[in-house]
């Protein structure tokens, strides 16, 4: 039975998460790769250029609506498994180096209602480091979720072949 | 069979042999080469009269060519356009886009071909139907945003005839 992990701590601003260290690939200072796309969500604004790929950006502050002017010098190459598309990747913008910590089952805690809601659709549980309450996150309910058109109630333009 | 438009327009994007980039201060846009009908210097532009264009009350010009008048667009990097062309912008891309040809000022214009760039999806987090970024391909480590003459004017169009009003008159007109 696992009753321990490694896991990284990704800050941004005053948002901070987990990410399981089996999904952090890179951790890279930001740099000229970064270009922003116009007309896209705010919490996902950008892509970086990595290994001949095109990787989305996004932001976990702007993800739960807590902008911040605190600039993002680094980004996190996350890497995870989707049943139908294979092996995805996604980049996490990040304030400062993430930190590689251990986490034991004895730190999982219940959030504060209002912290649960905001963290409820990218959450996979809760643990409680330095007195404070940080999600683990799942990268691919963060990079799947279109919430531009969610919000501004879009739908897909569509055309007869 | 319904086909997204995105797809659609990929697949120009896959088939075309040849393309041009259009570079901007902030941005770089790409399309494909069918789509631009000529070059003009940004020296021939002359001052934009919304009296007499009231359609283009947007632009930042018009040049005089032979068919008539073509609005000038300038763009920032979010897309919206400029009511003046920056100095470092040397020249015109006159977009093929008939009836409604126009063009749209760059720092600079130049040719690439098919194997020259990578085409990419747009992530699915980033998507948003009403962009007129349908492709992003990559040259030489950078980004580069594919569009249409047509998906571009579309979205010129819709910021022109943007109709503001407060959402109580909205409400007032959908009764009446």
């Amino acid at each position: 039975m696992i009753n321990a992990a490694e896991a990284w701590l990704v800050e941004c601003g005053h948002a901070r998460v987990f990410i399981s260290a089996l999904n952090m690939l890179h951790v890279i200072e930001d740099s000229t790769m970064r270009y922003r796309v116009p007309l896209t969500p705010a919490h996902c604004n950008s892509v970086l250029v990595w290994q001949q790929r095109v990787l989305p950006v996004v932001s976990i502050a702007e993800l739960i609506h807590q902008p911040t002017r605190t600039p993002c010098k680094y980004v996190c190459v996350l890497g995870w498994q989707d049943i139908q598309a294979g092996t995805e990747y996604g980049v996490l913008a990040a304030s400062a180096f993430p930190q590689r910590i251990m986490i034991h089952d004895s730190h999982s805690v219940t959030p504060a209602a209002e912290l649960a809601e905001a963290w409820q659709p990218y959450a996979l549980c809760f643990v409680e480091y330095n007195n404070k309450v940080v999600p683990i996150i799942d990268p691919a309910r963060c990079f799947n979720a279109s919430q531009f058109d969610r919000q501004s109630g879009i739908e897909a333009v569509g055309m007869i072949a | 069979m319904i086909t997204p438009m995105r797809e659609w327009t990929a697949n120009h994007f896959e088939r075309a042999d040849r393309f041009v980039v259009l570079q901007m201060e902030a941005i770089t846009l790409i399309v494909m080469q069918a789509e631009v009908v000529a070059l003009e210097p940004v020296l021939d532009v002359q001052v934009m009269n919304t009296q007499a264009l009231p359609n283009y009350a947007n632009a930042s010009g018009f040049l005089p060519l032979t068919a008539g008048a073509c609005p000038v667009y300038t763009l920032d990097e979010n897309l919206n356009t400029l009511d003046q062309i920056p100095p470092t912008y040397r020249i015109c891309a006159v977009m093929r886009n008939r009836p409604n040809d126009y063009a749209l000022s760059c720092v600079a214009v130049h040719l690439l071909s098919r194997n020259e760039v990578s085409l990419h999806a747009t992530p699915r987090s980033m998507l948003n139907a009403r962009s007129p970024i349908l492709q992003l391909l990559v040259h030489d480590g950078k980004l580069l945003l594919g569009t249409t003459a047509a998906a571009l004017h579309a979205h010129l169009d819709a910021r022109g005839n943007a109709d503001v009003i407060s959402f109580e008159q909205r409400i007032k007109r959908i009764k009446s």
